[in-house]
């Protein structure tokens, strides 16, 4: 913004590079290299040093569309091969906002069991739901590290041919971030070592609030690997087999993501039924209502996860079907 | 189809197009469009001295817009007929 106000000075047609920078930042490095220059002349012919919201808006959306496009989201301009790897990632990033779902779900029903009334069957459907839940989050992370495992031998060659130099920055962050995980995790384990059971469990303020540091600083670093992984991912050259792999992976994973939201939504059922009072001791429970603050988050994220990795699902079988069609 | 009258920059692309079609195109949807013109070969830029780069149609582009042309002669045609049939039906009726 202080550039631009700085460009106005020569509203009509004058320099505005670094002006056009800025107005510009929403769109590709290398589209801007090709066709930034002109924009901002146009915009500084069109509009001078005032442009509109409306226009600033229409640069925001054409920056991400653009985006899209290159990355191979939307649009054809990069080949089928690309296009199909986008959806594949986009799969992946849904996944990663899926564990952090799925953690917050594992705490949030810590001891749920002990909750439920005794001898009555009250137990069965929500322990089958949520043993559901669990080994079809076990078999996830199986189908995450058979893609990673499939991509390895391509990750090497792409190691080997200098490509680290251009994802060094991405895991250099992800590895600080850990660290800190790490020392957060230590420091936090020596505390609670020194408190009771009650002060650990929302009795202390101060260690509460360290603990939502650290599960902040553990989001973080999640997202952290999860943005290498994909940097990297983009610049991995893969034969067309192993795409083909990928592609059926994060199918199934996305599959695996249907069952594991629906396990959710009958546990919850199951313990809104028998066991309503659970549903109401997190921070953000109300007395008497099965809608927990807490678990409505965790379960509308697993959701917007979902619907995200139904997108890239999406992408990947149009382009398979325009091949085909081919 | 603003570029079949003539090479044009951005600015005069504008111009045309809301003389003709009355739209005003924003800039970022104006340079979109001019991006996946050009990716597909119906537009390509000329020199320029100054910072606003003109584009004109190409031969490929010439006929993609022949073959719009053909096919949006073809869905007026269809719309004066049905339209014809709706007059002729209420003169009918009165």
């Amino acid at each position: 913004m202080q550039t631009e106000e700085r460009g106005g000075e020569d509203a009509r047609g004058g320099t505005h590079q670094r002006a056009g920078d800025v107005r510009l930042r929403w769109y590709p490095r290398s589209w801007r290299a090709r066709y930034g220059d002109e924009l901002t002349a146009l915009l500084d012919q069109e509009y001078g040093a005032r442009l509109p919201p409306k226009m600033r808006l229409g640069l925001v959306t054409g920056g991400l569309q653009q985006r899209a496009r290159q990355s191979g989201l939307a649009g054809d301009s990069v080949p089928a091969a690309d296009r199909i790897r986008a959806g594949a990632l986009v799969v992946l990033a849904a996944w990663t906002a899926f564990v952090i779902a799925g953690a917050s779900f594992a705490k949030f029903s810590e001891q749920f069991d002990e909750a439920l009334p005794h001898g009555s069957g009250a137990h069965r459907v929500p322990d089958l739901a949520f043993t559901v839940l669990q080994t079809t989050a076990g078999v996830a992370a199986l189908l995450v590290v058979a893609g990673a495992l499939l991509a390895l031998p391509a990750f090497v060659r792409f190691l080997r041919t200098g490509g680290w130099a251009s994802v060094r920055g991405h895991f250099v962050r992800a590895l600080i971030s850990t660290a800190l995980v790490g020392a957060g995790l230590l420091a936090l384990s020596a505390w609670a070592h020194h408190l009771t059971a009650q002060q650990r469990n929302s009795g202390l303020h101060w260690y509460g609030v360290l603990f939502l540091f650290w599960a902040v600083l553990v989001v973080v670093t999640v997202t952290l690997w999860t943005v290498a992984a994909v940097a990297t991912a983009r610049r991995v050259e893969l034969p067309g087999a192993i795409l083909g792999a990928e592609a059926a992976l994060a199918a199934a994973l996305t599959l695996a993501m249907v069952v594991m939201v629906g396990a959710t939504a009958v546990w919850w059922a199951a313990m809104a039924k028998d066991a309503p009072g659970f549903l109401n001791t997190s921070p953000g429970g109300a007395p008497g209502s099965p809608w927990d603050l807490w678990l409505v988050v965790t379960v509308v994220l697993m959701l917007l996860a979902l619907g995200a990795a139904a997108v890239g699902v999406a992408r990947e079988v149009r382009v398979w079907a325009t091949i085909r069609s081919d | 189809m603003s570029l079949a009258g003539g090479a044009k920059h951005g600015h005069a692309l504008l111009k045309d197009i809301e003389g003709f079609a009355g739209v005003r195109l924003g800039p970022g949807a104006l340079y979109g469009a001019i991006t996946r013109l050009e990716e597909r070969g119906l537009i390509e830029p000329l020199e320029s001295d100054d910072r606003r780069r003109p584009y004109q149609i190409t031969s490929a582009g010439s006929q993609a817009l022949a073959d719009s042309v053909v096919q949006m002669r073809e869905l007026v045609q269809v719309g004066q007929a049905r339209l014809k049939s709706i007059r002729t039906a209420t003169l009918r009726l009165a």
